[in-house]
């Protein structure tokens, strides 16, 4: 492409525009007024605090809707600079931002005002080929001193079919009040629901209903950390408009099953060319599973490419033509997942889209239907009541369904990847659409195995191969991982990951082999010097160890809960003495057991040999952030006694 | 393929209004679709890569028409790409099946076609509907727009092929670079290039090969020329690889003019030339650049005594100004385009061009010789002084001189405390402004002794293992400038947390606290840092022993380099040392074991490491000095043969900071 635009460029162009206006801007009263209160007491240790959050929409009888927003924000710290800004999202062609006001009040009371040459407009998603979706931006943290407050009123417009709103009430700052508001026509209704906070209990003027909350503390971003989704309050609201307002009305899952079918179902009609393809996957006496794991592999590995328009009309949830996808041979999720559904209708098996959220299992809450909790889109696929994986359910009406996930082309048809297990999907149907909890894989189906054999010489060059053997989820990541690779690519990779455990190691050989169920590297090295002399007559060798440390808990402090996935670890290495040398010291034999999970080692010697025998196995879920302590103590003694090293001696 | 522009092009030179009517402009206009040439059976049933085995995809044509003509907008260069590739994997595929074409507000993108050809040979064509464009970022009037398009039925062993055309505004074909390499490997790459012919103005084009064995050009019907390059791999990032233009093929094309026609049969007599117009253009700008104000701001570089305390006066005064990229917006509202130096200095803030003006004024008015200069920059390329072209010298500098003697001053390099150059400028050609010689003369290139990391750390270890103690470092010369402007990057809390994540990168589970850091917005204090550092586990336990590596800066470090084999030369940016001091106290009642600390590593006379260990008289304490001295000779660019032993070096240095003393209770065996 000529000349590339460089990566710099926009940032570039930034940096050059002229500075915001200084001038004695006319700062709205809300916002003097805000400025003016002293710094609260609120979470004093954070560095920014959101002074006022403050969304008022009023529905027209055709549904429009008009939002304006107030929001002010005081930066304490340099921590809090980047807490000066707003960004807004709008839909190119369904909606607009009427205007967008922002200012910096400094201590000194100075005034920046940012005008249109402030104001970025970008794309919400860059990843996607289209998405109509788009975010105005305005970023003032290099205005906010400590001590200034940054304010933003902004007015939008949207013509959409939805009468769903959801709000996340607060990002990680803290929040002194956060409110919100519905203005509807007469002989409309709400309802409304929180999460992650006790319920905040509507105030209803005339045809104003507001909520209202306040002193709400900071959420400090920690590693292992849940959902921000799953910590901030969030407030959800369903606005139903009378019979004859022409929208949708979404008062209960079963009314939003039946909007999804209307626009799902006509997409994955069967035609000829569906049928002849269904005919040439599946195998002359096939069964249902078989069909339904080739039919599956073929569409997982149809291309994913997103091209999201339409979406306040409902476009973010109908699919393209199944006969569309089987010329292009790429889609999206709902695409694929739809694809998948026509190719086995074609075949006699009957499946149902399946809305999920991905990403956070805690996403979707029952107690609000509505489309817009979800994210992601998968299929639930009626089976006989033998079939047995880890990806079954089995619905009390529906009976026995396989979660599939035509998306995810590392993880095979019949299990489901850690992103979704034990989340709430909705299976779409006009009459029979329920909500549904996915599984949750135990720990050993995730288990990543490793055999080492070695052997040291005097020098203390150290040989020896490795075979790795992974399963479930473990293998899912790993063929992720490589799927971005090259096959030398993925050899370097190897090579550098051994070599983190054993300095200096080369590879020697290298042989991965994915299969359906599982992932096995097999490989051989050379590491010279690797032993340590530390005398004549002593050498030190750190065993081989690989696998992760757990989750970076070195905080003194833990205020969220650590959220760990399921997993186990089986290691054994032997080791193969050099001539001359027998054991002086062996790592302890180590063995634990707490509620985060359980591991042990141990070490023995077996003639000219040392053998080594660890094993982890990781329970998985969410531990109290008091426990972190508890978590932090287990890693530590996991890592102090994987790498506890054996000390030989020359008799 | 992809090109660059050095320098500054003829579209500066000549404006961009001038209005001759000389070509029929047809840029931009939808053109009629041609027909797709026909595929090759042997193509569509090749089922590995011919150019590099394994290879995810190959492209067997990459194929770009370079046109410059003029409208009534002005001139303008027309890009036409017809690309052809070859899938061979579903990583191939999706990498190379959806095409992006960024571009931004001067270019037009058209004519944009595309189809698949499966591998039964039927044919998917791209229809025009699935041809999307979008704003990518929107800013008051500025804006960047790309089209989109998936190529259709795409899979293993499908031939994808695409065209579009890029009509930029504005723009001539001049000072190009045009590389032939790619992320994919490549059959065959071919240019066609028709320049432009203005009487009087454009008397022709010139190509130079770099890299490459040149391809004689040839005159083909529509009246471009064109060249090409076959089987050529695809392109690796290497750790410490020299610029692209100095690893791969690349032509690149000039236009000439009846001023310049010539100039490339004779170097030195071109660079006279070019010094005196750049001496001619420098006297014009600095003529009434000494005016009594700027005498007057210079009466600190008047009283200082010589060259070196007159050039830090000047620069004292010239850094009061903020360069107006980065400065920040209360500061850009203050600026104002047609400002004087003496304006930007009581603004505080102005452009590179005012700053180096601003110091020019001073550095005069202060009793010393200023000339102009234009230095290369190696970062993109290494300025080879045969070249006869001024575009491949970018950045101006200042030759500084007085009785004392003179040197070359960089005032935009604003953490330099001396005002030198960067380490980009550095060991490249300089051409200074002069009336009498060719003036091209090279930028000395800093020692290892310049470029420093101090450390030091004084640390108790627990009996559990755990280490505990103060930590603190020094960056000077180039690390320091680069550690400054990175930090200009990004705000003080980023700056923090990334500064932790490093620690935590090599030390699993280290707490830091206690974070001070100095110097990072001054131009003459170096960069440093001090911390408190705790972490558990750092001592390996065995039933009776601890093992303790004394080398903490070092700790959890992978080698300098991994791979076992190497394709492309080893570049360092500048020479450096690193200078590290352990203090390492035990626990009471403990000892440490006899050891022989490991001994020095040498490579050739580029690179020396020392190691060296004291264990105090009562076996409680170890002081580690080590000290790594990389391009001691200042030497930087290291031939592939070289590979192994600076791979060995660097491994052997990685091997003894890995060095673990052993520790035991006192008194027992």
């Amino acid at each position: 492409v000529i000349p590339r635009l460089p990566a710099i460029a926009l940032a570039a162009t930034i940096a050059w525009l002229p500075g915001a206006a200084l001038r004695a801007a006319s700062v709205p009263a809300w916002l003097k007024d805000a400025t003016a209160l002293a710094d609260p007491p609120l979470d004093r240790d954070a560095g920014a605090i959101v002074l006022v959050d403050d969304i008022a929409i009023e529905i027209g009888a055709d549904g429009r809707k008009r939002t304006v927003e107030h929001y002010a924000v005081r930066v304490r710290k340099p921590t809090g600079q980047s807490a000066a800004g707003i960004s807004e999202i709008y839909q190119a062609g369904a909606g607009r931002i009427r205007g967008l006001k922002a200012w910096t009040i400094k201590p000194s009371g100075q005034v920046v005002e940012y005008g249109r040459d402030r104001i970025l407009d970008l794309a919400l998603v860059n990843d996607d080929v289209y998405n109509d979706m788009r975010r105005q931006v305005v970023r003032a943290g290099e205005d906010a001193e400590p001590g200034c407050v940054f304010g933003a009123e902004v007015t939008s417009d949207e013509r959409t079919v939805f009468t769903n709103f959801e709000w996340q009430l607060q990002e990680t700052w803290p929040v002194l009040v956060a409110r919100r508001s519905i203005k509807t026509p007469e002989q409309w209704a709400i309802k409304s629901v929180t999460f992650n906070h006790a319920p905040i209990e509507p105030i209803v003027n005339g045809r104003v209903t507001q909520w209202e909350v306040r002193n709400l503390k900071g959420i400090l971003k920690e590693p292992a950390m849940p959902a921000l989704s799953d910590l901030a309050p969030r407030l959800a609201a369903t606005v139903l408009p009378p019979a004859d307002a022409r929208l949708p009305l979404f008062d209960a899952w079963s009314s939003v099953s039946r909007w999804l079918s209307v626009i799902q179902d006509p997409p994955a009609a069967v035609t000829d060319d569906i049928r002849v393809k269904s005919v040439a996957l599946a195998g002359a006496d096939m069964t249902v599973l078989s069909k339904v794991k080739a039919f599956g592999r073929y569409v997982q590995n149809v291309r994913y490419i997103s091209i999201q328009m339409g979406m306040a009309q409902g476009g973010g949830y109908q699919p393209h033509p199944a006969a569309d996808l089987l010329v292009k041979n790429y889609g999206d999720c709902k695409d694929k997942a739809n694809f998948l559904r026509s190719l086995l209708a074609a075949a006699g098996i009957r499946a149902y889209m399946v809305a999920v959220h991905l990403g956070d299992p805690g996403y979707v809450r029952e107690d609000w239907p509505s489309p817009t909790q979800f994210n992601h889109a998968i299929l639930a696929v009626s089976v006989d009541a033998s079939v047995e994986a880890p990806a079954m359910i089995r619905h009390p009406q529906l009976g026995p369904l396989l979660i599939v996930d035509a998306t995810d082309d590392q993880t095979p048809v019949g299990e489901l990847s850690v992103d979704l297990q034990g989340g709430l999907g909705l299976v779409v149907s006009p009459t029979e659409g329920a909500i549904v909890r996915l599984p949750v894989t135990p720990a050993d189906r995730n288990l990543i195995e490793r055999r080492w054999t070695t052997q040291l010489d005097a020098k203390g060059t150290l040989t020896g191969s490795l075979v790795e053997t992974s399963l479930g989820e473990e293998a899912s990541n790993l063929r992720r991982y490589v799927s971005g690779l090259s096959a030398a690519g993925f050899a370097e990779a190897m090579e550098r990951r051994i070599a983190a455990s054993v300095r200096g190691a080369r590879i020697d050989r290298f042989e991965p082999t994915s299969a359906p169920d599982r992932y096995d590297v097999s490989l051989s090295f050379t590491a010279p010097a690797y032993a340590q002399a530390l005398q004549p007559a002593l050498l030190l060798v750190q065993p081989p160890a690989l696998g992760d440390d757990g989750p970076d808990l070195s905080s003194p402090t833990r205020t969220s809960p650590i959220r760990l996935d399921p997993a186990m670890a089986k290691e054994r290495i032997e080791l193969k003495l050099p001539a001359g040398f027998v054991v002086d010291e062996l790592p302890a034999t180590a063995s634990l057991e707490t509620t985060v999970g359980r591991f042990t080692a141990t070490a023995r010697a077996e003639g000219d040999r040392v053998v080594l025998e660890r094993s982890l196995v990781l329970v998985g879920g969410l531990v109290p952030a008091d426990r972190a302590g508890d978590v932090r103590q287990f890693f530590e003694r996991v890592r102090a006694a994987r790498t506890s090293p054996i000390v030989l001696k020359k008799p | 393929m992809a090109t660059h522009r050095l320098g500054l092009g003829l579209t500066t030179v000549l404006g961009l209004a001038f209005s001759i009517d000389l070509l029929s402009a047809q840029a931009g206009k939808p053109q009629a679709p041609a027909a797709w040439p026909p595929v090759d059976p042997a193509e569509l049933a090749q089922a590995e890569a011919k150019v590099e085995k394994g290879a995810d995809a190959e492209a067997l044509l990459w194929d770009m028409r370079v046109a410059d003509g003029v409208d009534q907008h002005g001139v303008y260069t027309e890009y036409r790409f017809v690309i052809r590739v070859k899938i061979f994997t579903d990583r191939g595929r999706d990498q190379y099946a959806t095409v992006k074409v960024p571009f931004s507000p001067r270019v037009v993108v058209s004519n944009i076609a595309g189809r698949t050809v499966r591998p039964d040979g039927t044919t998917v064509e791209l229809k025009p509907a699935d041809i999307f464009e979008r704003t990518v970022a929107k800013i008051g009037e500025y804006s960047f727009r790309e089209k989109v398009f998936v190529l259709p039925a795409v899979e293993k062993g499908s031939i994808l092929e695409y065209r579009y055309t890029e009509h930029h505004l504005y723009s001539l074909s001049d000072n190009l670079q045009l590389f032939f390499q790619q992320a994919m490997p490549i059959q065959r790459a071919v240019y066609h290039i028709k320049p432009l012919a203005i009487p009087g103005r454009i008397t022709g084009m010139q190509a130079q090969w770099y890299h490459a064995t040149p391809v004689p050009f040839t005159r083909e019907p529509d009246g471009y020329l064109m060249t090409y390059q076959a089987n050529l791999p695809a392109v690796r990032p290497e750790p410490y690889m020299p610029p692209a233009a100095e690893l791969q093929p690349w032509l690149f094309i000039y236009y000439v003019t009846p001023e310049s026609a010539g100039d490339t049969g004779n170097p030195a007599a071109y660079w006279l030339k070019i010094g005196k117009s750049v001496s001619e253009a420098f006297k014009l700008v600095t003529t009434k650049l000494v005016t009594p104000d700027v005498i007057k701001a210079a009466e600190p570089v008047r009283a200082a005594s010589d060259l070196d305390s007159k050039i830090a006066a000047a620069l004292d005064i010239t850094r009061t100004v903020t360069p107006l990229d980065g400065a920040s917006p209360a500061l850009r509202g203050k600026y104002k385009p047609d400002q004087t130096v003496i304006d930007a200095l009581k603004r505080g803030v102005g452009t590179e061009f005012q700053i180096r003006m601003l110091f020019t004024g001073l550095a005069l008015a202060g009793g010393l010789e200023v000339k102009g200069a234009l230095a290369g920059n190696r970062e993109s390329l290494f300025m080879d002084p045969s070249s006869a072209n001024i575009a491949f010298l970018q950045v101006p500098v200042l030759a500084v001189r007085s009785a004392d003697g003179g040197r070359f001053v960089d005032p935009t390099n604003r953490y330099s405390p001396t005002g030198g150059l960067r380490w980009q400028q550095e060991n490249e050609p300089v051409l200074v402004g002069n009336d009498t010689d060719p003036g091209l003369a090279r930028a000395p290139l800093s020692g290892a002794y310049l470029s420093v990391k101090t450390r030091s750390a004084a640390l108790r270890l627990s009996e559990d293992g755990a280490i505990e103690g103060d930590l603190s470092g020094e960056f000077a010369g180039h690390f320091s400038v680069a550690t400054k402007e990175a930090y200009n990057q990004v705000t003080p809390a980023e700056w923090e947390k990334d500064f932790k994540e490093s620690f935590a990168q090599h030390l699993t589970g280290v707490e830091i606290t206690s974070v001070k850091f100095l110097g990072l917005e001054s131009p003459k204090q170096p960069y440093g840092y001090a911390v408190h550092l705790k972490m558990p586990g750092y001592a390996q336990k065995t039933g009776t022993r601890l093992f303790v590596k004394p080398a903490v800066f070092e700790y959890g470090e992978p080698p300098g380099f991994s791979a076992a084999t190497r394709t492309n030369p080893v570049y360092f940016p500048f020479p450096w040392t690193e200078r590290d001091s352990v203090t390492l106290t035990l626990p009471p009642g403990y000892e440490f074991d006899e050891a022989t600390a490991p001994s020095g590593v040498r490579f050739a006379e580029d690179a020396s490491y020392e190691y060296a260990l004291a264990i105090s008289a009562d076996r409680h304490e170890v002081v580690l000095k080590r000290t790594l001295v990389v391009c001691n000779n200042k030497r930087i660019l290291f031939e592939v043969s070289e590979y192994p032993g600076l791979k060995k070096f660097f491994d052997l240095v990685a091997q003894n900071d890995g060095f673990a003393l052993s520790v035991r209770k006192a008194g027992s065996q």
